[in-house]
């Protein structure tokens, strides 16, 4: 489908091809970074359904109205998609309700998720992703990315659309919360400080 | 505590992504239009394009021959009332 000398082309060029209407460009650009806004998206949403829709809405996108991304701005291509997906997902968690542990537990069996692990270690899982969810939508989208996308602080206050000083804000409250809400539930265990 | 919930968020589970999702992304994509960027030149010409030319026109005479009717009778009414305002003399006033 795609021409393997297209993987060495920048995403930002790749960009611009869309923008002549170059389907294979497209393809190109959509197998290089799937995996990655899908974790992305199910890391926030928990749900791999939704997940799928939100990287599906946010290629889709870019193909249907590629003159949204403008490559005069300097902006990475990559950091520009993931403020795309954030709000995506963030759109999508507003409607939809917050999962209780027990509604986790049954999602990971009716999609046949984690089942080489122990029952212990998937009911953490529920617990922690139940943890996630009660988050506010900002908190939990900055864990998402500075934790586990790896990314500095300032892209990540530049995707949320906030300051740095925010942003840090946002994460040691996010961490608060998820330490009260897991040690409410017996996962964590509470420390007394010296 | 730091630590263990660092550990804990560590573990968190994320599946990797359908295998078919990127061919069934890149196949959606083909049956879509997609919008080219138009430069100023482009997005004039773009304000001029009737879509429907013959119905377009066929409005347009319809509009006018009724605009026409109308002002045909608007005309008539105005010339009238310059004319007779030659003939009517007011008298009232200081006179």
């Amino acid at each position: 489908m795609a021409n393997p000398q297209n993987h060495e082309e920048t995403d930002e060029s790749l960009m611009v091809r869309i923008q002549q209407s170059d389907h294979q460009a497209f393809a190109v650009l959509v197998e290089r970074h799937t995996n990655r806004f899908y974790a992305m998206a199910y890391r926030l949403l928990g749900h791999s359904g939704d997940a799928e829709d939100m990287v599906q809405d946010a290629f889709l996108k870019i193909w249907d109205n590629p003159s949204i991304w403008k490559s005069d701005r300097g902006a990475k291509f990559t950091t520009w998609f993931y403020r795309v997906v954030n709000n995506l997902c963030i759109d999508r968690m507003r409607k939809r309700e917050k999962m209780t542990s027990s509604e986790i537990m049954d999602t990971y069996e009716d999609e046949g998720m984690l089942q080489d692990v122990s029952y212990q270690e998937r009911q953490e899982q529920a617990y922690l992703e139940e943890a996630m969810q009660a988050l506010p939508d900002k908190q939990r989208a900055a864990l998402n990315l500075c934790f586990y996308e790896g990314l500095s602080n300032k892209d990540a206050a530049d995707i949320l659309g906030v300051k740095v000083k925010a942003l840090e804000s946002l994460l040691m409250r996010a961490k608060a919360n998820l330490k009260d809400h897991l040690t409410r539930q017996g996962i964590l265990q509470e420390r007394e400080s010296a | 505590m730091n630590d263990d919930l660092n550990q804990l968020l560590n573990k968190k589970y994320a599946p990797d992504a359908p295998s078919n999702l990127a061919y069934r992304i890149i196949d959606a994509a083909k049956n879509r239009k997609n919008k080219k960027p138009r430069n100023v030149w482009e997005e004039l010409s773009w304000m001029f394009i009737v879509p429907r030319p013959a119905l377009a026109l066929g409005v347009s005479v319809l509009i006018g021959l009724m605009i026409g009717f109308q002002g045909g009778s608007v005309l008539d009414t105005s010339l009238y009332s310059d004319w007779t305002s030659f003939l009517i003399v007011d008298e009232g006033g200081w006179l």
